[in-house]
């Protein structure tokens, strides 16, 4: 089901926590920050369920050179765009993994390996995964990523591919666990709120 | 690190001081040899009658038509044109690897300057490991001067290839290179047997690029020749005692041509239009692709590209303008250098990373096979020895 997904990089770093995977431009579709992504392991056993959190650019001394032109011609310009073998890459923090056509929503056993294929999460997987909301443990915990950005982005996400009805109930439960989740940091819990509010 | 830095230190020292005086004698040279160059008076009949005298073996710049101390604006530049560029890597053959091979590399891109459309890349890569390709003829294992030749004339196969694929017109090609075919250079050295169907190759490459009347320009940077230092040099001799026997006994240290032009030609300036004198350039003139080659001022520091080109374009001012104003657009984007060549290397260059994966992809082909590659014991000894060096405290 997976290979009938979105493509949309292969994995180069991994861990248990997360994994690191890069894509050349153009790509029909370019992995957003706080959107769901998945990647196969233990030799297609299982699949590993992740939260892009951070896509950057790798530097490149040649580009900043047409970077400094003032008028450089368009021509040279899309070949660094599309031509160029500039990978993009995105770093997946892991919310869940299944095995065994049963979802947990904990730090997978094994991480992908390198050049695992990464692939978009369908919605319909999307909104069966965020039925249950306790993988934001694993975000809020995380204290090297955005968290409370990512929480409110990949919230966002799992209510628009909802039913217009549904969006706002789902915001509102998710509100909910966050709140019962950071009871201790009213600061953080504000910052989320706020957040979600936006997603409205 | 490997290095004795205790024997070399005062060796560095010297090297400093030896390459500053070596300066300092070359720009004593210097007022000399423009004064000569601005100051000539004498017509392309005189310099050739010189020429001549100094015989077959003399190795200079040949005028053409254009007075040698004139120099040429940048020409304005067609808004619509097609730039191509061709480059090449190679892995030459290891008898110490699992399997005997060769590898070919070619990057090729076209610009179509005007579409506002992202150039068409290509890599393409070949291997080579039939016993014909390994062994040609009976000299053993093949040398790596007619691998790179074979190298050359794929990459003027590829430019050939695009510019019969129908791009807009008018048509720029450039190679990175010298057009006189670097293998016919050292012919004496490689058996004719093997050379010559290179050559034949090559130069049919040739026939189809003038043939599509494309502006091929093959691109030198920092070039290395005195062949204009070596005319004024023979001007500045008195005609009487102008003798093959005196140019073999002449000194030979000279200024390159570089130092002499690099501060004298203006920013997007050429110099006059010269003939390389050389035994190939003759063999390529019958076949009526003499090469000729100006000097070109990019305007970064110190840069000075020397691009040569086939006579078509020599003698076609539209086709030579193209190649003057393209070549300048092109080196705006990347610091003096044509972006499009630039760009031709990225895309044929082979990394140490790309050799071991496709070392590691034939010992898996020859697992497959039921084989047992193993590479030797030597090679075996300094991938760990390089291995354990990266593991080097800082």
């Amino acid at each position: 089901m997976a290979a009938q997904q979105p493509f949309i990089g292969r994995v180069t770093r991994c861990s248990t926590r997360g994994f690191v995977g890069v894509v050349r431009l153009p790509e029909p579709h370019l992995p957003a920050f706080g959107s769901f992504c998945q990647a196969e392991a233990q030799q297609g056993l299982s699949r590993v369920f992740g939260l892009i959190y951070n896509i950057s650019i790798e530097d490149d001394d040649f580009a900043r050179q047409i970077a400094s032109i003032e008028h450089a011609p368009p021509e040279e310009i899309l070949d660094n765009q599309q031509n160029r073998q500039v990978p993009v890459e995105f770093h997946a923090l892991a919310i869940g993994y299944e095995m065994d056509g049963k979802t947990c929503q904990t730090l997978p056993p094994q991480p992908p390996l390198s050049l695992a294929p990464i692939h978009v999460m369908p919605d319909a997987m999307v909104e069966s995964f965020t039925r249950k909301l306790d993988f934001l443990t694993l975000i809020l915990n995380s204290s090297t990523i955005p968290a409370d950005e990512l929480v409110a982005a990949a919230l966002g996400h799992a209510a628009r591919i909802r039913a217009q009805a549904d969006q706002e109930e789902f915001l509102i439960t998710a509100g909910r666990q966050c709140a019962r989740m950071l009871s201790h940091d009213l600061i953080r819990l504000e910052t989320i709120l706020k957040g979600l509010h936006n997603q409205l | 690190m490997s290095l004795n830095l205790n024997q070399l230190l005062p060796q560095l020292q010297y090297l400093g001081q030896h390459t500053h005086q070596h300066a300092l004698k070359q720009a004593a040279q210097l007022p000399a040899l423009l004064e000569a160059l601005q100051q000539s008076s004498l017509s392309q009949a005189d310099m050739l009658e010189y020429i001549h005298r100094a015989g077959m073996d003399w190795r200079g710049a040949i005028p053409t038509a254009e007075p040698i101390h004139q120099t040429f604006p940048a020409p304005a530049l067609t808004p619509r044109f097609s730039i191509l560029a061709a480059d090449g890597s190679q892995v030459h053959p290891d008898r110490h690897a699992a399997c005997i091979f060769f590898l070919l590399n070619i990057g090729q891109i076209c610009i179509e300057r005007g579409s506002k459309q992202a150039p068409n890349t290509h890599t393409h890569s070949e291997l080579f490991y039939h016993e014909t390709d390994l062994y040609p003829g009976d000299f053993g294992l093949v040398d790596n001067s007619i691998i790179n030749a074979r190298r050359d004339v794929m990459e003027i196969g590829a430019l050939a290839d695009m510019a019969e694929a129908g791009h807009s017109r008018p048509v720029m090609a450039m190679l990175d290179n010298s057009l006189l075919l670097w293998i016919a250079l050292r012919s004496p050295e490689v058996p004719s047997q093997l050379s010559e169907p290179v050559v034949a190759d090559y130069q049919k490459q040739l026939d189809r690029l003038r043939n599509q009347r494309t502006a091929l320009a093959g691109v030198i940077d920092r070039p290395g020749s005195s062949n204009l230092v070596a005319l004024l040099q023979l001007l500045g001799t008195p005609l009487d005692h102008v003798s093959p026997d005196f140019i073999r006994h002449a000194n030979k240290a000279r200024l390159l041509d570089r130092t002499l032009l690099t501060n004298w030609l203006p920013v997007g300036y050429r110099s006059a239009l010269f003939i390389q004198s050389s035994p190939v350039n003759r063999d390529f003139e019958k076949l009526g692709y003499q090469i000729q080659f100006f000097y070109l001022n990019p305007g970064f520091k110190d840069s000075l590209l020397r691009v040569e080109i086939p006579a078509w374009v020599a003698e076609q001012p539209d086709l030579l303008a193209l190649v003057h104003a393209g070549i300048l657009d092109q080196c705006r984007l990347t610091n003096g250098f044509p972006y499009a060549l630039a760009r031709a290397h990225e895309l044929a260059v082979v990394s140490q990373s790309d050799r071991r994966l496709l070392e590691q992809s034939i010992q898996q082909s020859l697992l497959k096979q039921g084989m047992r590659p193993h590479i030797s014991q030597k090679s075996r000894q300094k991938s760990l020895l390089s291995a354990r060096r990266s593991f080097d405290i800082r």
